[in-house]
């Protein structure tokens, strides 16, 4: 035998096998290359390489007024593309100091709800599939349709809604739309019964979720972690209940904690936030007032079209509010909401002009990711899959 | 406000225990729009998230987000900002800190776990060096990335274009090459705006929230 041949035989004896999990790997829930080192099948290491997806969003958004700057939102977190809106549109309201409409806020809280639901299912067909369960990911699909039916009512587009407004909402909706959501609502309470059936005591997504992935609370809250990753962990923290915006002070629901900190508790707790999602939806629309959907501050918000037409201030102001936009008065201002990911956050720097200055987003996402060696190491490489499902990554927050 | 009705009190509390545990050092609290920011010099940042982790009546246990500003015609040309959160007293804090270019601050990794990747962001987006960081690496952008992209100075189109050249088989970069010149858009009008114009908008149509209070 060669020397050469006896150094590469020496490579393979005793040493860790490396392996490169995606970026195109289905698992992946988008485009993460995930470099593992393996000890036989145990991970030793887990090593993320993100940013395959990264558009600079960040740095356009600093090119664009307030208002172009919205649709960029919609792409962040792409299953859950009103909870990203709403946090953009809380933090200009917080620095210019706008006061919302109370429709607007409860067509915006109801519309968050369903958001949640929409990306709640998503995480689950996919971790269902992931580890297993082929049928609850063709279930919860059929259903996130009908959610998607209530974006294009309300906005006219399914999926990247642009549909909050700084200042309120784009248009208002029609009491047929709200009826539909209220048949929808019985309809999908039955349906997670059901998944639920299809799941919980199930025998093989217990042997794959259960006791993977512990985290302590102290951990959870260490490591940043946010919404039900920190819920499941057994910390009682959420920020509609913590730190209300909106109308959620107003309304009745409860905050689902789980004990263990593994993926089967994240699981129940993203189970039972979609029931008291959906109980917040029919709240809403049993305290819906009517009135105005945006505020009626054409310096923030265009006049309605029928007056542009006609009068002569109204076509100004229309002029103005989609050519050089509203000026945000000048400051910084950190705001949160619980998206359904977890804690999504904007530290918006502005200057006082048309464009905002910097703008970051704070991704609950990103924070999760970068616990994959802690989450992941000494389990088995199949694992890992159940531990991305589990984090509920969405490549479009992560990378930006 | 609607968003921050809860804070207020909160952030009474938290101002005093903020005053008591900065008596010493030079460290300006600010409270504005209900919420507390420190403004702290770059080499005390160490001891002041220390103290905010560990004070008993603060436990800012949870760094939410570092990122930076930039402001290049300053003399310290970035804002250094750590959001922290503190579950037990709900409550957050802005930590602010100016650096300049040459400067390399410490990092916080070892303190607050969370910190490592949005270290390394701020590293990748403003070349800012944490000194102390496990694996200070490039994180959103590509590989062999050069420059730092939310810099101000750093063109919106990018210094580098990337493409698959089929003589090499392979992808190959070259510099930006518009065919046209970027036209700069100047939408603002010479008019001073005003901001938080609220006495003068309500007067073009009347709207008062305790309308919808009543019939609540």
């Amino acid at each position: 035998m060669t020397d050469k041949n006896l150094q590469q035989k020496e490579v393979f004896v005793g040493e860790n096998m490396k392996v490169n999990f995606g970026p195109q790997h289905p698992a992946a829930h988008g485009v993460m290359r995930l470099i593992l080192e393996l000890d036989g099948e145990v991970v030793e290491r887990a090593d993320p390489h993100i940013g395959l997806l990264h558009r600079g969003s960040e740095k356009l958004i600093e090119d664009k007024t307030y208002l172009q700057a919205l649709p960029y939102f919609d792409r962040f977190d792409y299953v859950s593309m009103m909870a990203n809106e709403h946090v953009w549109c809380l933090s200009i309201e917080k620095l210019c100091q706008i006061k919302v409409p109370l429709r607007a806020q409860y067509i915006r809280v109801m519309y968050c709800e369903l958001t949640r639901v929409l990306s709640h299912l998503m995480w689950l067909g996919t971790h269902g599939l992931d580890i297993g369960a082929m049928s609850i990911f063709l279930y919860a699909f059929k259903s996130r349709e009908k959610i998607f039916d209530f974006y294009e009512a309300a906005s006219g587009a399914r999926m990247h809604a642009n549909y909050f407004r700084p200042g309120g909402v784009d248009k208002d909706i029609p009491d047929s739309l709200i009826k539909q959501i209220d048949e929808f609502i019985d309809e999908e309470l039955k349906n997670i019964d059901m998944y639920e059936d299809l799941l919980s005591e199930n025998r093989i997504w217990k042997q794959r979720t259960v006791d993977i992935a512990v985290v302590s609370a102290n951990e959870a809250v260490e490591r940043g972690f946010s919404g039900a990753m920190l819920r499941g962990s057994g910390v009682a923290w959420d920020l509609r209940k913590s730190q209300p915006y909106e109308v959620y002070d107003k309304l009745d629901f409860r905050i689902p904690v789980g004990k263990n900190g593994d993926c089967y508790d994240r699981y129940l707790v993203r189970m039972e936030e979609m029931r008291e999602s959906l109980k917040i939806v029919r709240q809403c629309i049993d305290k819906m007032p009517k009135g105005d959907i945006k505020v009626q501050n054409f310096k923030f918000s265009p006049p309605k079209r029928k007056d542009m037409k006609n009068d002569m201030e109204s076509l100004i102001h229309h002029f103005k509010y989609y050519t050089e936009g509203f000026h945000v008065s000048a400051g910084d201002v950190y705001t949160a909401v619980e998206s359904p990911k977890g804690e999504l956050g904007v530290y918006l720097v502005s200057d006082g002009s048309n464009k905002p200055y910097r703008c970051k987003v704070r991704a609950p996402g990103f924070t999760h990711l970068q616990s994959m060696e802690f989450m992941t190491k000494g389990h088995m490489l199949a694992d890992v899959v159940a531990v991305i499902g589990t984090m509920d990554v969405v490549f479009g927050e992560i990378d930006r | 406000m609607h968003f921050d009705k809860h804070i207020k009190d909160n952030n009474k509390k938290i101002l005093e225990h903020l005053t008591e545990a900065f008596e010493n050092e030079q460290v300006k609290i600010s409270n504005e729009l209900n919420q507390i920011q420190l403004h702290v010099s770059i080499v005390d940042i160490l001891d002041i998230l220390h103290e905010l982790k560990e004070n008993k009546d603060l436990q800012f246990m949870q760094l939410v987000d570092v990122t930076a500003v930039d402001y290049p015609n300053r003399e310290k040309r970035f804002d250094l900002v750590y959001m922290l959160l503190s579950h037990r007293k709900n409550a957050r804090i802005i930590v602010k800190a100016q650096i300049s270019e040459n400067e390399n601050v410490q990092s916080v990794v070892e303190m607050f776990k969370s910190a490592d990747w949005h270290e390394r962001e701020v590293y990748d987006m403003f070349g800012i060096i944490f000194e102390g960081h496990p694996n200070l690496k490039r994180i959103l952008t590509d590989y062999d990335f050069e420059g730092h992209p939310l810099r101000k100075d750093f063109p919106i189109f990018g210094k580098k274009d990337m493409f698959y050249d089929e003589d090499v088989q392979d992808c190959v970069y070259k510099d930006v090459d518009l065919p046209e010149d970027t036209r700069f858009y100047d939408t603002q009008s010479k008019w001073n705006q005003l901001n938080n114009n609220f006495d003068l908008a309500e007067e073009d149509k009347p709207f008062s929230i305790d309308e919808f209070k009543d019939k609540e």
